[in-house]
């Protein structure tokens, strides 16, 4: 028998997640993180406005920034602890940065490392945050190519047929052709032939392979 | 009387390595109760005490009183109707905390089972008991079952402790072990490489230039060609 | 290594082929921008920048009122905009209780010109000035003084030192600035004070009244506050006298004339009038607007005059913003700001044309003349639809056409187009109610049976549960039903009575239960409610909750409940391991995933996880995590569980699976029953780092549950990934993993390719919650994310196997085959004149 439970939500009790708050820290604990944003060369043509399409997030949104004309940007306000820097911007990725701050305001900048949290690779502090390249978000279609269309299943299906069938009888009842075949056929028997031959002496007699290349290389000189 | 369980693994699959993820060992006292009679404000009547004398290794001691002759009748009857057997369990733990925990099971698969039941403890990281569910091992639900009486006797309670498991965590480890070999692996490889282009890819190589020497063989005039040159 | 380079090919393919082409931008996605109900606004002659309840800065454009550029401040709980004013640069102030933001705004571009931070040492109520460049910053301490600072407003430099004025009259809560004054009222008295200029004295007048006067803003030609008591007001201009005229609250100076609202009652087409005078002249004038139907009460924000020609700026009590343009009393643009506080959503399918429908009665009659001739006329209308290729608000094939409804917080409903840009198709408001969830009665399945929905609401003012009935397609109202108690729980239950109509059962907060429509089925069925960290379960039975289990998760908070989604469907009951056995899912619908976090004296914060039978009671799996902070997201899908936390310790995201597993015998394959445990479900888990900010999680949903399951993660960065369930699935340690069994070698952190990011670079704005629903196509999911932006788009796991590529070559297989007729036919002609010629021989 099957039971059936409501799951349902609850109208009494709001979920509501404390956030830390910081109120009651005495203000002398406040920095600020300061750095600047070097956009690739195309930035400029791309997104003339680029500086207000960029915001600085410290902690996923936690403290926030704005980029200046200039591309500086400072994020205000920020008590001691370890921060994760990232610059949000929807046309190109940037390389997020730690930084820690101590408690006696000394700063150090380093790259984020998820899986070995301890590695430090320090990065200089006021941040310099350039832009690793631009966001591919899209797939790229494939171009229609004259050969994709050619070796395609389907030609192949309809081309190859009708070459069979209608040259080869053809062919093959044209008296003179038939000759032509049977040459074909005698000649490149008579070169397998002589080529079995040419083999056999070859590895009989390696000198005189040896012979033979070394012209070739004395030529070459020449 | 008194009966010492040391958790067989009858049909619930234990897994040993929890049972030594608490910190604090502490014990817990259970007083069990019944409800026999399907009713608005259901009145509970004793059934029994469970003392789980060690959380950390779930041994329980089991302490319940043979059914009575009306106990026994009433119990057929919720079975025959198909209703509710409810119990309310009082636990007690070691640092004097009480709760009291409700758990409702069908009347005929526990007169199915005759009186087999099993019950279910559940602890949180700290130890704390945060449920007690009254289970049947069955693989299948009844939908109201008339049992003899003579099948009621007595409860067999096999009691479970069921810790919280420890949540797990990325494994960078072996990950970075991994990672380590195959760059030292990769450093290896380079140099294997550099070493033996040619010795590496000669059965490649080989065929290739004898081909290629008896194509020019082949050719009457190339040959002729060479000799000339070999004549100078 | 090659185990690893295989792993990454594979992550590639798979991965990508999930990203949509550059070309597919906007075919079958839209996004729509919010900002917020208004709070400042300001005219320029070629925007109109405001800031809004949201901590927003925006720029609109004021002839369509579309976004120039938005930025978003501080979180709006905290933070709120304090000071708005429009120059040559827009300057802000925002900030709440001690922490304040001064920034200037380029108006233009709106990029960030310059900005300083204030932190004040104690609490108080802030006012701010703003003349030329300096900003004076009075911090109100009740009944003792006031604290006044002068600021260079670019810079943050302090001009004058900080002057503290001990005045009585300081009461905060009835203050405001009138440039350069700031003016208070207290104990029956105007008090008044230059702040500006230094050495100012604080002048008083006495007013009529009493104490229940307050005060307002208002903006005149010569500095002057508003006295509001009751529902009028009064100019009072500082230093001078009180002015005649009686005005409304919402009066609003533009250059020296005062314009108001009021009802109008004579024209039922124009509900709304603008009243103005002219302060100098006294000219007084009336135009009546034509307020757009089913927007709420208006109140004018902001405008600007250019000779005769004006443009108020409305904000109403639903949120909407409308600019009017006086003389004509023509709306110019209205923008529904409801929408960037959506609670609830749900997908609907369109109902079948009229035409279709028809087919249904068509064969009822007995007279094969009339059944002709209604064959025929169908069928003519058909062929005419067709040809006319009008298509108007019916299903399609592959129910890819919805109407989305949405449920506001300031209790408005909306109807959206899931085509068509996610045009508003109806709105619906109901005032001084706060929703809380819609529940589907009946979809538009069962033709002629129109849809039904009710939105499920609590009553501002008295507390009592308010139930709204209505059609979803159309917007029409079924009736309204006012309870005289609180709503404790209310869900649909399962079984529908004759019309096809799931009734609604409500449990009042005093446990009395309510069916509605009444004449609904009585059902059995199990509930449960948190109360913090008490659970309880209760079986509903015809007379009345009886409760049958509960359990006490001791001191914590609770941070995340999920139970799968009531339509889903497991198509797949096992998982077929490499050496062709079958490990059986345990696939328990009753199961109900609860988080919480408490507080340790060792590890800080332990995030609690527990999957709960709702049924029994029964904890089946818990697990802990020590020093793990939230936010704590938890989807719960199948056999299986995500959740993900903060791991302080290492200072990281974690993203934790777990799945459940009956093992390698199926105990009951027919019916499943909470009540029968043969054996404890075996868990899996496995934990991975992932590097982004989740906040909002939800999984696909497709029809039938045969297309694999992708997790859309909402991240800070206002991105929503798509991360493949199959990337998650705990491994089993013992078995070899690689393509061959379709399964990923294990790595430590998810990888999040852009392609994964099904806005690209759309950018969502503050997302709260992903809302996923099942498409008729088995393939597709229809996604809408909505915080303050709001973005739908579709999404396929498993990519469209069930249709054909967008980019199929129709043409080139029309091309074969015709060449391939042609081709028999030529051989065909060729073949028989050959056996002509053959027989001629």
């Amino acid at each position: 028998m099957l039971y059936w439970c409501p799951l349902l939500a609850l109208l009494g009790a709001p979920l509501c997640l404390c956030q830390a708050s910081f109120e009651d820290e005495p203000d002398s604990g406040r920095y600020a993180i300061e750095g600047r944003i070097f956009p690739l060369s195309d930035y400029q043509t791309s997104q003339a406005n680029w500086q207000a399409n960029t915001r600085i997030h410290v902690n996923g949104g936690e403290f926030i920034g704005f980029v200046k004309k200039d591309g500086s940007f400072t994020v205000h306000n920020v008590p001691s602890g370890s921060y994760v820097l990232e610059v949000l911007n929807p046309e190109y990725t940037f390389e997020p940065v730690r930084v820690e701050i101590n408690s006696k305001g000394k700063y150090r900048a380093r790259k984020v490392n998820y899986i070995q949290p301890t590695q430090v690779i320090q990065v200089p502090y006021p941040l310099k945050m350039k832009a690793l390249a631009k966001t591919r978000y899209f797939q790229l279609r494939e171009q229609w190519r004259i050969t994709d269309f050619i070796f395609n299943p389907m030609v192949l299906m309809m081309v190859l047929p009708l070459v069979l069938v209608m040259l080869l009888p053809k062919m093959m009842n044209d008296p003179e052709t038939k000759k032509e075949i049977d040459q074909i056929q005698s000649l490149t028997n008579f070169e397998m032939g002589d080529m079995t031959d040419k083999l056999s002496n070859f590895l009989a007699g390696p000198s005189t392979a040896q012979q033979n290349k070394k012209p070739q290389k004395s030529k070459k000189r020449q | 009387m008194l009966k010492i369980l040391t958790l067989p693994c009858f049909l619930f699959i234990i897994r040993s390595s929890l049972a030594s993820n608490l910190e604090h060992d502490g014990w817990a006292n259970i007083k069990l109760e019944h409800c026999l009679v399907p009713s608005a404000s259901p009145v509970f009547t004793e059934r029994g005490n469970i003392t789980i004398q060690s959380l950390r290794l779930g041994q329980a001691i089991v302490k319940q009183n043979p059914l009575t002759e009306q106990e026994k009748n009433q119990l057929r009857d919720l079975a025959a109707k198909n209703q509710f057997y409810q119990i309310r369990s009082t636990v007690v733990a070691s640092d004097g905390a009480e709760n009291t925990f409700l758990s409702t099971i069908k009347a005929c698969m526990l007169a199915e089972s005759e009186l087999d039941d099993k019950l279910s403890v559940s602890l949180d990281y700290t130890g704390r008991v945060i449920g007690v569910t009254l289970l049947i091992a069955s693989s299948s639900t009844c939908e109201g079952a008339f049992v003899p009486l003579s099948k009621l006797k007595q409860f067999t309670t096999h009691v479970y402790v069921r810790h919280s498991d420890v949540g797990p965590i990325p494994n960078t480890q072996s990950y970075i072990e991994k990672l380590e070999r195959e760059k030292e692996a990769r450093e290896r490889g380079e140099v294997k490489d550099n070493r033996s282009i040619l010795a590496k890819y000669w059965m490649y190589i080989v065929p290739v230039v004898i081909l290629l020497m008896v194509s020019s063989m082949a050719n009457p005039e190339a040959a002729a060609g060479n000799g000339g040159g070999a004549g100078r | 290594m090659t185990n690893l380079g295989h792993f990454i090919t594979l992550c590639a393919t798979i991965l990508s082929a999930h990203a949509i082409y550059e070309d597919q931008v906007g075919k079958f996605d839209w996004k729509r921008s919010f900002i917020g109900k208004v709070k400042h606004a300001q005219f320029d002659t070629k925007r109109l920048i405001v800031t809004t309840h949201e901590n927003i800065i925006a720029s609109l454009s004021p002839k369509t009122g579309e976004i120039q550029w938005r930025q978003l401040m501080e979180d709006p709980q905290e933070h709120q905009p304090q000071l708005l004013h429009l120059d040559k640069d827009a300057v802000t102030v925002s900030g709440g209780k001690s922490r304040f933001y001064v920034r200037g705004w380029d108006a233009p571009t709106g990029s960030l010109l310059w900005e300083w931070p204030l932190v004040l040492d104690r609490p108080g109520d802030s006012f701010w000035l703003l003349q030329g460049d300096l900003l004076v910053h009075v911090l109100a301490i009740k009944g003792s003084h006031m604290e006044v600072t002068q600021f260079s407003v670019k810079t943050g430099e302090v001009r004058a030192k900080t002057r503290k004025i001990p005045e009585t009259w300081v009461s905060g809560d009835k203050c405001v600035t009138a440039n350069p004054y700031f003016v208070c009222v207290f104990n029956g008295q105007l008090f008044w004070l230059d702040v500006v200029n230094e050495g100012g004295r604080a002048s008083s007048q006495p007013i009529q009244g009493g104490p229940d006067c307050n005060l307002l803003e208002f903006d005149g030609p010569k500095p002057a506050v508003l006295l509001v008591r009751q529902n009028s007001a009064k100019i009072v201009e500082l230093g001078g006298a009180v002015l005649p005229h009686e005005v409304a609250p919402n009066a609003v100076s533009i250059g020296s004339s005062v314009f108001q609202l009021e009802a109008n009652l004579d024209n039922l087409d124009k509900l709304v009038r603008v009243k103005s005078f002219d302060l100098v002249s006294g000219r007084e004038s009336s135009v009546e607007i034509d307020y757009p139907l089913g927007l709420g009460g208006p109140y004018i924000v902001s405008g600007q005059c250019r000779g005769p020609a004006c443009e108020l700026l409305l904000s109403s009590t639903d949120h909407a913003l409308t600019l009017v343009r006086l003389p004509e009393g023509r709306v110019s643009w209205t923008r529904e700001e409801a929408l960037s506080n959506i609670i609830s959503v749900e997908f609907f399918e369109l109902p079948v044309s009229d035409l279709e429908a028809s087919i249904e009665t068509e064969f009822t009659d007995n007279d094969v003349i009339t059944m002709f001739t209604r064959r025929i006329s169908t069928q003519t209308k058909q062929l005419v639809n067709l040809v006319s290729g009008q298509f108007g608000s019916t299903r399609d094939d592959f129910g890819l056409h919805r109407i989305i409804v949405v449920a506001t917080a300031v209790g408005k409903l909306f109807g959206i187009d899931t085509l068509r840009n996610g045009s508003i198709v109806w709105t619906y408001r109901l005032p001084n109610v706060k929703p809380v969830m819609l529940l589907v009665q009946r979809t538009a399945r069962h033709a002629p049976l129109p849809a039904q929905c009710v939105l499920l609401a609590q009553d501002v003012t008295t507390g009592g549960g308010v139930l709204f009935a209505f059609d979803p397609i159309s917007g029409e109202s079924r009736g309204l039903d006012r309870l005289s108690y609180r709503i404790k729980q209310a869900f649909v239950a399962p079984n529908e009575d004759e019309e096809h109509l799931k009734p609604v059962i409500v449990i009042g907060a005093d446990d009395s239960v309510r069916v509605f429509p009444e004449r609904g089925p009585k059902t059995v069925a199990y509930v449960y409610t948190i109360d913090q960290s008490l659970v309880q379960g209760y079986r509903l039975e015809p007379d009345g909750l009886k409760p049958v289990w509960n359990l006490n998760l001791g001191v914590c908070d609770l941070v995340g409940v999920s139970t799968r989604p009531v339509t889903e469907r497991v198509h797949s009951q096992g998982r077929v391991l490499h050496d062709r056995s079958v490990h059986y899912k345990y696939v328990n619908p009753n199961l109900i995933a609860l988080a919480t976090l408490s507080e340790d004296p060792v590890h800080k914060s332990v995030l609690n996880v527990f999957l709960v039978d709702g049924v029994t009671g029964f904890v089946v799996y818990s697990t802990s995590h020590k020093k793990a902070k939230g936010p704590v997201h938890l989807v719960h899908s199948e056999n299986w569980l995500v959740y993900t936390f903060f791991n302080e310790r290492f200072r990281r995201t974690e993203i934790v699976a777990t799945e459940l597993y009956e093992g390698s015998i199926q105990s009951n394959s027919t019916v499943f029953s909470s009540f029968a445990i043969s054996q404890l479900p075996e868990v899996k888990t496995e934990s991975y780092i992932l590097p982004a900010n989740p906040v909002s999680m939800s999984v696909t949903l497709t029809e039938r549950g045969i297309t694999n399951k992708f997790l859309l993660v909402g991240t800070s960065s206002g991105s929503v990934v798509e991360i493949p369930w199959m990337l998650l699935q705990p491994r089993f340690a013992d078995m070899p993993c690689g393509p061959e069994e379709s399964c990923f070698p294990y790595m430590p952190e998810i990888a999040i390719p852009p392609e994964a990011t099904i806005n690209y670079n759309q950018t969502l704005a503050r997302i709260r919650k992903i809302a996923v629903a099942p498409a008729k196509l088995e393939s597709t999911s229809h996604v809408l994310v909505h915080g303050l932006d709001l973005f739908y788009t579709r999404v396929a796991p498993s990519k469209t196997f069930d249709l054909l590529k967008e980019d199929f070559d129709h043409r080139l297989i029309v091309l074969v085959l015709v060449g391939l007729v042609v081709a028999s036919y030529v051989t065909k002609y060729l073949a028989a004149k050959k056996a002509l010629r053959q027989a001629w021989k």
